[in-house]
Order: C-alpha cells, then structure tokens, then sequence
C-alpha cells in the first residue's frame, strides 16, 4: 500500500465499523418499525395473501404491495340470503372510485332487475393480467364466493409480464437482489427507483440505456397490444383459474375486454371473444360474455368509453345489466329484468 | 405453468450471467476478489506467483479463452527477448518452449471454445517465424544482437496491436479506396475481434523492453514472473500501465498479511465502486440517451447537447478514475501497490496539467517512449553545426511533436477518426498554452479569479474534447459541436427531471473533489476527521447499494 497511508487505516477502521453500526441499527429499526415486510412490498402483486386479511370474523380489503384494491370489508361469510360474487380485473374494471366502478354497478343492477342481493367484492386492480388475476382469484376462492366475474383481455399481458420478471429476479438467489431484500436499504433503493428513475426521467431516456435482457427481451417480442402475440400466454393462465374456480363450486363469467378506436368509432378485440367463447361454450358453470357485443349496439348513440379501454360511466351500467343478466341466468333466476 | 416459468426465466438469468465477462462491474467479481485475497494470504509466498498467475489467466478467460494466447505471446517475447539483450541467449529448448507456448494454449483453447485448425497453424507459423528471428538474431554481434532483439520485442507487440486494432480499419479503408476506383473489393474486409485490454498491456510490454535497453530495469530471469506482470489481473484489462521497475520486484509477493493493507484496499474499492456505479452508471443514462439519438439522426438542442456533456463529463470521470481505484484496491489487497493514475484531473488549470493529472500512466508513457526521443532525437539534429544555434525555433519542435504524439495517442484510443481528432485536438491546445503568453499566464496567476477562470476554461475545452471522444463518427461530433454553438437552434427544452437526475449523482462527486481539493486524489478523504469519515462511508454505501450495479461496462476496456 502506499506506505504514507498506513497511519490511516486505524481510523478508516473505525470510521467502516461506525457507519456499518449505523446501517444494522437503521435494518433493525426498519425490520421492526415498519408493519410491510419488503417481500411484500417487492411481490409485484404475486403475493397471495397481501390485501385481503381475516380478523374477527371480517375481511379487509386493502391496497398494499402493488395490489391497488378499493377499501372494502365484508363479513367472512357470506349472510344468508346473500350471494357472493368477486370481480377480477384491470384499471378498468377496478373503475375511478368503489362507487363508481362494474362491481358496484353490477350489485345495483342484480338487486334492481333480479332482487338479487349480492356482495360484490371488487378485486380488480391496475395492470393485472391473467398471472396475477390467477393469484388473486386463488385467494378470493377461499371465501367462497358463488360467482366470480372475470375481465379477460390481453392489454396489461405485457405489463404482467415485465413484472413477474421482476418478481422471478427480486426471489431468485441472485446477489443482485441481496440489498433489494433488506428492510432499511431495500426501501430506499425501491423509492429511488419509483420516486427517482421512473418519476424524473423520460421513457425514452430511459429506454436508451437499458441492458435488462429480460426486458428488452418482452420489448422486442411483442408491443403492449400485440394480442397474437399474448392471447396464446394468456389462455392457459385462464384456464387455470378456470379449472380452480369450477373446482371450488363456484361459477365463472368471463366477460372479454376489448378497445375502442376513437377516429373509426369501432370497438375491437381481435377475435378474442370469439377464441373464448369456443374455447368454454362447452363447460357447464362458465359463461361468456363480449364487450364488444354489449357495447356495439349503443356506441353511435352514447359514449361508452372515457379512453381506449376505460368504459365511461354509461358503459359501466350497459357492461353491468349484460354481466347481471348472465349471472341471473346461472344463479338459475327466471325472472326476467324489469 | 408458473414453476415452468420459473425454471425457464432462471435458466435464461443465469445463462446471460456465464456469458458476462468476470469485470469489475460484475456482481461476481467482488467474490471473485474475496477468494482469491484469501486464497493468496493463506498460501506459502512461494506458491502465490503461480496462483495468481492462475487467478490472472481464470479472469481474462472469461472474456475469452483463446484470447489469453496473446498474453502469453507478449509474456514469451518479453521475456527471451530482454533476457538474451543482457547475456547470453537461453538454451534452444527453453527458446522453444516459451516461444510455442501461446500457440499450445490456443490449441488446449479449442478444448474449451471453437478454434478454427487455421488459427492454430496460423499461431504456431507465428511462433516458430519468432523463433528463428530469435536465433538469427542471437547468433550477431553484441551491438546488432542488442539492437535486433529490441526491435524483435517491439515489433511483436506492435504486430500483435496493428492486426487486432488497426487490420480492421485499415482493410475497410483499403475496401472504400478499391470501390471508388471500380475495383473488387470482396475479401477485404476482415472481422478481426478485438481482444479487451489489449493497448494497455501491449504498451506495458514495450515499455519493458524499452525499460531493459535503456539500463532503467534489469532483465527478469523468472517467465512466470514476466507472465504475471503482464498477466495481473488487477491491471489487466485498463491499465494502469505499469513499469517493470516498479512491478517486478513486488511480484515476488515476500510481503507478509497486514490488515492495514486490507483496510486501505477496501476503501480504494469502495471509493471505485461508488464512482463506477453510482456516478458513472447513473449519469451515462442521460449521456447514451443524447449521444445515441444524435447517431440515429436526431436533433435535441443546445440545452440537451450542454446536459449530455456535463453528464459524459461525469461518466468518463467516474467510469475511469472509479475502475483505477478498483484496480489499485484489488491490487492493494495482493499486497501490489499500482500507480495512481489520476491526481484530480478537474481541477487541472492548463491542457498540459490535465494530462499531468488525468490517466497518467498513458501520458508519462507517451511522454517517455513518444515525445521525448523524438523530440530530443529532432532537437539534436536542429543544432547548426556551425554556429550551434537552433536552425528553427525549438518552440516549433516541440510543438510538431506534441501534436504528433497526441495524434497518436488519439489513435490508441481507438481506429477512428473521431479518436484522433481527440488527441489532435488536445495536442492542438498544448500547443497553443506554448505559444499564447496570455494562456500561460492566466493558468499560472495566483488568486482566487485567475484560478476559477482557468479552471473552468480547461474544463470546457477538455469537455469538447470529450465529445469529440464520445461521439460515435466525426460527423456526430460536428453534429454535436455545431448544435453547442448555436448553429441549430434552441431545439427541445431539457426536462427538469433529467436535470435533477443528473445533479444528484454528479454533485457527490464534486462534493467529494471539493474536500480533497488541497490533496492529491479522493482516496485521501481518509485524512478527514473520522466522524467525517464516517459519514461519508455511510453516504457512499447507501449510494453503491442503492444504485443499479453492473449496469454499464467500463468505457476503457475497449481499448
């Protein structure tokens, strides 16, 4: 070493075991200050049990670990006389508000067409795609609900995507991950990240210096929309749900998502309606529902949709009385809407 | 479905992770290091030569395993060379048994990678063709041995340099001669991969044979000892360039186990690392962004262009003072100590000081093996034999000599055009320091103003300088250079976020420079008080921990 510097390794000692104190009393305080564990936090919405929590006898819906869930609580199980039903979908069907979004809708249009009393828990949240919807659908299995609405698309395939590679990287035995994983640093790095990276610099800055294999792997292979592309991911992530949610003695409405082109006035789905229809016709307890058929009939008359996927308020109550009318039909009510 | 995934996205992370060269921006290499520190402390000294040699060869062959052949080449040039310089030469089965050794290794190579049988005949024609120079020159006179063998060594290293550097270049400018006169050009071009570090270690190389010719270094007796000075990882792949004066002799590794050693390497590594990764990495995010959109066509004005630069500024900074102190840090932990090849070159006040602060292994070696015998050897000659007087002005050498070594040094960097202006335009501001009494003035005046004005002058012109270097042609840096003065237009507003961005991992750093201004580099923020100390370890972990590691290569293993 250069020999006019050894005096100083004593303090450079000293100085390393201060600050290493001072990072393990920051873990500690953060590993028990702190009630979000990081793994929760970094599960990317993969995590089964985040968001939905028992205590004396009442679920609570919350919004943690990148499950953006409305507030919401019901008894742990279900009133007499009262049916269960969970939507599970994207930011469209998780809606600007609870009162504002198809599962409210959806439990107006039961009771006021029907006179079926229903709980409508609404599961949906921003970017989920059928991975994710698979998890969360596992979860709300084990409170027995009796139905379960299923918004199925491709457009947040892409983003499923990208973040179950996250998830994979983040619980993978990569050293790259280690400080991800502490309570104190891991928080901090994820704020730099969310707060700072993503936040103040633009995409395509961004995009400009990105190495990420994995990422720029998605990126090349497919676009957001590229529903050739992800309908064949997507289906089998489905069906699985599919499967669990007939297991469980529950019924199944897949209502198929699809977009709606401003400057055509057309509404699309690339066929997709059409592949899940064929795909289920035949399973007793399934049904399914496009919202394009819903929504085609009223499109030149009133605005269905605020964007490109998002229904407007309007929207929502045609999407709700299609998805009521399928559920009254498996609910075997005969009573035809007034 | 999902465990499936799994499996699949595992496979592919850890496939891209075998297939990255063991740098010192890898996750891994910190391990790397970890074991082979251990490993050679709890060695006998006798042994730690051939371990590190060991360890050496392990990390350049994560590059490429075939390429390690060139290493052992320069190695057995070197070492038959220096050593039948100064006595006698070594026994025929000794001259042939180092001499074919690189085209054995690249034979044993192909166990592990594809090596084409052409390659291997190609390398032992090579090796047996030194061979016999080697005795057709060993067998002359002591002043045409000496002579040849220098110019044997040299030319070794320069061929090996010239065909892996420069064939390409010089084949695509032959191919653009051929097709602008109709002729064929088909077979021209060649696809010569360049193998990483190799300007560096090849001028280490010359320097020693040089070093040895000119009575400054004496001959070592021991190949494995010439191999590992060539071979040492630490300093393989980006220099420092290092003299065999001051590495041979601690290579015998005598030195026993002092923890005040590891205390001092690992701050010299957390200071690298902390330059590399949080500094570099973060500011080259705007830098690649602006300079790649350039090279695609496209315009974004004058305050994104001053951004870009200010942001490269940080980078290069960052990315190479950062891997010297990686290099001197893992050296330090071997009980190596390397040259401080950076002495705060921002706070240079000339051209000339900054090459005096910045890489200055590069520059004292173009200064010792370029500039001055050629500047001397032109100064001789100048003298009027008659009167003894200078026959033109000695200004007007040195400055044709300055210009042309920068123009070399330029071309080190790289085989293009853009590089050479660099260094074109660094000799061009030498020169100008020379000859503009105002210039030398200014950067010799005291006083807080006269210091602050020189400063910055030499910052900006080292900065367009830097573009000349970052650009991808010289058309992106004319580009670049005409939007900076104007000429575009004001072009789009930079986002105050990027701004933001770049200001939180560029301000450390002259924070960082600031407080060691009266020292010689940042290392020395070690002489603080040690609750200052403190702190500032603290802050710089949470940086390094907290930024994307591995995220860019460094910028000089390319050459």
């Amino acid at each position: 070493m250069d020999l006019d510097r050894a005096p100083l390794a004593p303090k450079i000692a000293a100085a390393a075991v201060f600050a290493a104190v001072a990072l393990v009393t920051l873990e500690l305080i953060a590993r028990f200050g702190y009630h979000e564990s990081p793994a929760d936090r970094n599960a990317f919405g993969y995590s089964r049990d985040t968001s939905l929590s028992v205590r004396d006898s009442v679920v609570s819906i919350s919004s943690a670990a990148s499950r953006r869930l409305w507030p919401q609580r019901y008894p742990a199980a279900a009133p007499a006389g009262v049916r269960r039903i969970a939507v599970i979908g994207d930011s469209a069907a998780r809606g600007p508000s609870l009162e504002r979004s198809v599962s409210e809708a959806l439990r107006r249009a039961l009771r006021s067409c029907y006179g079926i009393e229903a709980e409508v828990w609404n599961l949906s949240s921003p970017g989920y795609g059928s991975r994710r919807k698979a998890v969360i659908a596992l979860r709300a299995l084990e409170f027995r609900p009796d139905l379960i609405v299923y918004n199925a698309g491709v457009s947040t395939e892409y983003e499923d995507s990208r973040e179950w590679e996250r998830y994979m990287e983040y619980h993978s035995w990569h050293p790259r991950h280690w400080v991800d994983q502490l309570p104190f640093l891991g928080r901090v790095k994820l704020s730099k990240v969310e707060r700072l990276y993503w936040e103040w610099l633009p995409e395509d800055v961004r995009n400009a210096s990105l190495e990420n294999p994995l990422a720029a792997r998605i990126a090349a292979i497919a676009s957001k929309s590229n529903s050739s592309y992800w309908t064949p991911l997507m289906l089998p992530n489905l069906d699985g749900t599919a499967d669990e949610v007939l297991r469980s003695g529950a019924r199944l409405v897949i209502l198929v998502r699809s977009h709606f082109e401003f400057g055509t006035g057309q509404i699309d789905d690339s066929g997709l309606d059409d592949a899940i229809e064929r795909r289920y016709a035949s399973r007793p307890g399934i049904a399914v529902l496009s919202e394009r058929a819903l929504l085609s009939p009223h499109v030149g008359t009133t605005r269905m949709f605020a964007d490109s996927s998002h229904w407007t308020d309007a929207g929502k109550d045609v999407i709700a009385r299609g998805v009521a009318d399928t559920v009254a039909k498996l609910f075997g009510v005969e009573v035809s809407c007034r | 479905m999902l465990k499936g995934e799994k499996t699949a996205t595992l496979k592919l992370r850890l496939l891209h992770t075998y297939n990255r060269p063991l740098s010192f921006a890898t996750w891994y290499y910190p391990f790397f290091l970890a074991a082979v520190t251990a490993g050679f402390w709890a060695l006998p000294s006798r042994l730690r030569l051939w371990f590190v040699i060991g360890a050496s060869l392990f990390f350049y062959a994560f590059w490429d395993v075939r390429f390690c052949a060139l290493l052992i080449a320069a190695a057995a040039s070197d070492y038959l060379c220096s050593n039948a310089y100064e006595g006698p030469p070594p026994a025929w089965a000794r001259v042939f048994s180092v001499g074919m050794a690189p085209a054995a290794w690249l034979a044993l190579a192909g166990l592990v990678k594809p090596v084409a049988p052409s390659h291997i005949a190609f390398a032992a024609a090579g090796a047996l063709g030194f061979c016999i120079l080697f005795f057709a020159a060993s067998r002359l006179d002591a002043q045409s041995r000496r002579r040849w063998l220098v110019l044997l060594g040299v030319c070794v290293n320069l061929g090996i340099l010239a065909f892996f550097k420069y064939a390409n270049w010089f084949s695509e400018g032959l191919q653009d001669l051929l097709q602008h006169f109709g002729a064929s050009a088909d077979g021209v071009v060649l696809d010569i991969l360049l193998p990483v570090g190799l300007s560096f270690h090849t001028f280490q190389s010359i320097a020693y044979i040089v070093d040895v010719s000119q009575g400054r270094c004496k001959a070592e007796p021991s190949f494995w000892r010439v191999l590992c000075m060539i071979t040492f990882f630490p300093q393989l792949v980006a220099g420092p360039i290092e003299r065999a004066a001051r590495m041979l002799p601690q290579l015998r590794f005598q030195s026993r186990f002092d923890w005040r050693v590891l205390a001092w390497g690992l701050h010299l590594l957390l200071i690298g690392y902390v330059l590399k990764v949080f500094v570099a990495d973060n500011c080259a995010v705007v830098a690649d962004y602006y300079f790649k959109t350039v090279h695609e066509g496209g315009s974004l004005g004058m305050g994104w262009a001053l951004a870009a630069t200010g942001a490269y500024a940080a980078q290069i900074y960052g990315d190479f003072v950062g891997y010297s102190y990686i290099a001197r840090g893992s050296a330090t932990l071997l009980g190596v100590e390397l040259t401080r090849n950076f002495e705060l070159p921002l706070l240079s006040r000339s051209p000339g000081e900054f090459w005096r602060r910045w890489h200055i292994s590069l520059s004292t070696w173009i200064r010792d093996y370029l500039f001055l015998p050629l500047s001397l050897s032109l100064s001789y000659r100048n003298q009027d034999p008659a009167s003894g007087k200078p026959i033109v002005d000695d200004r007007l050498i040195v400055s044709s000599c300055l210009i042309a070594t920068m123009l070399l040094a330029g071309l080190w960097h790289g085989a293009d055009w853009h590089y050479v202006a660099f260094g074109g335009f660094h000799g061009i501001l030498q020169v100008l320091w020379i000859v503009v009494p105002g210039a030398a003035l200014l950067s010799s005046a005291p006083g807080v103003l006269p210091i602050v004005l020189s400063r910055a002058l030499t910052f900006a012109l080292v900065c367009i300088a830097w573009i000349l270097f970052r650009s991808e042609s010289m058309g992106d840096a004319m580009q670049v250079l005409a939007t900076l003065g104007g000429v575009s237009g004001p072009g789009a507003a930079v986002p105050r976020g990027v701004l933001l961005w770049l200001a939180l991992h560029a301000v450390p750093l002259l924070l960082l420079i600031f407080a060691v201004r009266s020292d010689a580099e940042e290392a020395d923020i070690a002489k603080r008080p040690g609750a200052v100390l403190a702190v500032c370890y603290f802050l710089m972990f949470v940086m390094l921990a907290t930024s994307e590691a591995g995220r860019a290569q460094f910028i000089y293993f390319q050459f």
